[in-house]
């Protein structure tokens, strides 16, 4: 348990809470979602793989609380939605409109697609270790960027944005 | 020139900068010659580039000195903590409850069910010891001793004679218990050791007998017609296993 260096915990926070907070979409479920994570991190420590950096590990754990919080929570979907606030996103003011666009698109797509898109763009993970962290094949990884930049790209073209995607063949 | 078309997976790896090194050269020749390709990956690239230039301008989140690990590891360390607490005391007051459970359930068992014939004991040990005045009525009075102890007993009485065995009769008296009226005879040898007979009705089921021993007394006991029968002597007399015999097979 002392193993973890408390420093390198303490600089991967505003990683982790970013990632948290666009799985969540909501300020203090994704607090609690990273207070949950680092408390497995400091219990399971050998859950770790000797191969995987400390950052892909503890988004790995991190996205299975998600998963698992929302299959939890998926029960009790509709009494939760009648309770639920809004999600609450202060756009600072210095923000353009080409930033606060990009934001709402991304907001939009599926947690899948922003987890993704999120370690890939922003946080540099390779293919691999964003495989490993969502537990899905490389494969899978691939399809899924694929579709991801697809849909981002069709929602910052504001193209029919809350239109499904029909496709013709 | 050796230009393989990339497949769209390698168009991503090209984006997020993922491509080996070897291959990395030939898309872009690739995209130099293709720019619908090029076009494509643009796209990609400046979307990319806008979500990080966005999540960036948002800004840090405001700090929450709950996420800090060090203060998770004092957290996690109390409460794991007062699981501990929690488990023992858990565990003590099973243990209280099993204990004290246990103890009111052999109360309860002893307060509901004495052993066998019990007031025989009971009986014995008030009246064999009395040397003033053990008994109500004599045995010299032979014939009324019988009568008044059937009657009240509710059954014909006979006295057992144990001059075989050196016991001579002393008279009985009449005994009240929760099941009735109970008749003891008490029974002395010449060193004034004496044994008792004791009968009342019983509820217990026919053919129920035993024998126990307890503070230096013997005690046989059986049940018979709606009746229960004891027969008390010193555990140390060898004649007090003879008696017992002796009045069992008489009764």
């Amino acid at each position: 348990m002392q193993d973890l260096d408390d420093q390198a915990l303490r600089e991967l926070l505003p990683a982790l809470r970013r990632f948290a907070l666009w799985l969540s979409r909501d300020v203090n479920n994704a607090d609690d979602l990273v207070q949950s994570c680092i408390e497995r991190a400091l219990t399971k420590g050998d859950s770790r793989r000797p191969e995987a950096s400390l950052k892909s590990w503890l988004f790995t754990i991190l996205y299975r609380q998600f998963i698992d919080g929302r299959r939890r929570a998926s029960r009790f979907q509709r009494l939760m939605d009648v309770f639920r606030d809004e999600p609450e996103l202060e756009p600072s003011a210095e923000e353009t409109v080409m930033a606060r666009s990009a934001l709402e698109s991304f907001g939009e797509l599926s947690a899948d697609q922003r987890a993704l898109l999120l370690m890939i763009t922003v946080e540099g993970f390779s293919y691999q270790e964003a495989a490993q962290a969502l537990d899905i094949p490389i494969g899978t990884v691939m399809s899924r960027l694929s579709r991801a930049r697809q849909a981002y790209r069709q929602l910052t073209e504001g193209e029919t944005p809350t239109m499904p995607l029909r496709r013709v063949k | 020139m050796n230009t393989l078309v990339p497949n769209e997976a390698e168009l991503h790896a090209y984006v997020d900068g993922q491509l080996d090194p070897a291959r990395l050269a030939q898309v872009e020749s690739y995209l130099a010659s293709n720019p619908e390709a090029q076009a494509r990956v643009e796209e990609w690239r400046r979307g990319a580039d806008a979500l990080r230039v966005a999540l960036m301008n948002m800004g840090p989140l405001p700090a929450n000195p709950r996420l800090d690990p060090k203060y998770i590891r004092a957290n996690l360390r109390s409460r794991f903590q007062r699981q501990l607490a929690l488990c023992a005391s858990l565990v003590l007051v099973l243990g209280l409850g099993g204990a004290g459970g246990w103890q009111a359930r052999s109360m309860r068992v002893e307060a509901t069910t004495p052993a066998p014939m019990q007031d025989a004991v009971e009986a014995h040990r008030i009246f064999a010891t009395d040397r003033l005045r053990p008994v109500e009525m004599k045995a010299s009075d032979g014939t009324d001793l019988q009568s008044w102890l059937s009657t009240r007993l509710g059954r014909p009485l006979a006295l057992p004679d144990l001059n075989t065995y050196g016991f001579k009769l002393l008279g009985g008296r009449l005994l009240s218990t929760s099941d009735g009226c109970a008749a003891l005879l008490l029974y002395e040898d010449t060193q004034g050791q004496r044994v008792s007979f004791y009968v009342r009705p019983s509820t217990r089921l026919d053919g129920v007998h035993g024998t126990r021993d307890e503070l230096g007394l013997s005690t046989k006991y059986w049940f018979r017609n709606g009746y229960g029968f004891a027969v008390v002597g010193q555990k140390d007399d060898p004649h007090t296993q003879e008696v017992q015999q002796a009045i069992q097979s008489a009764i």
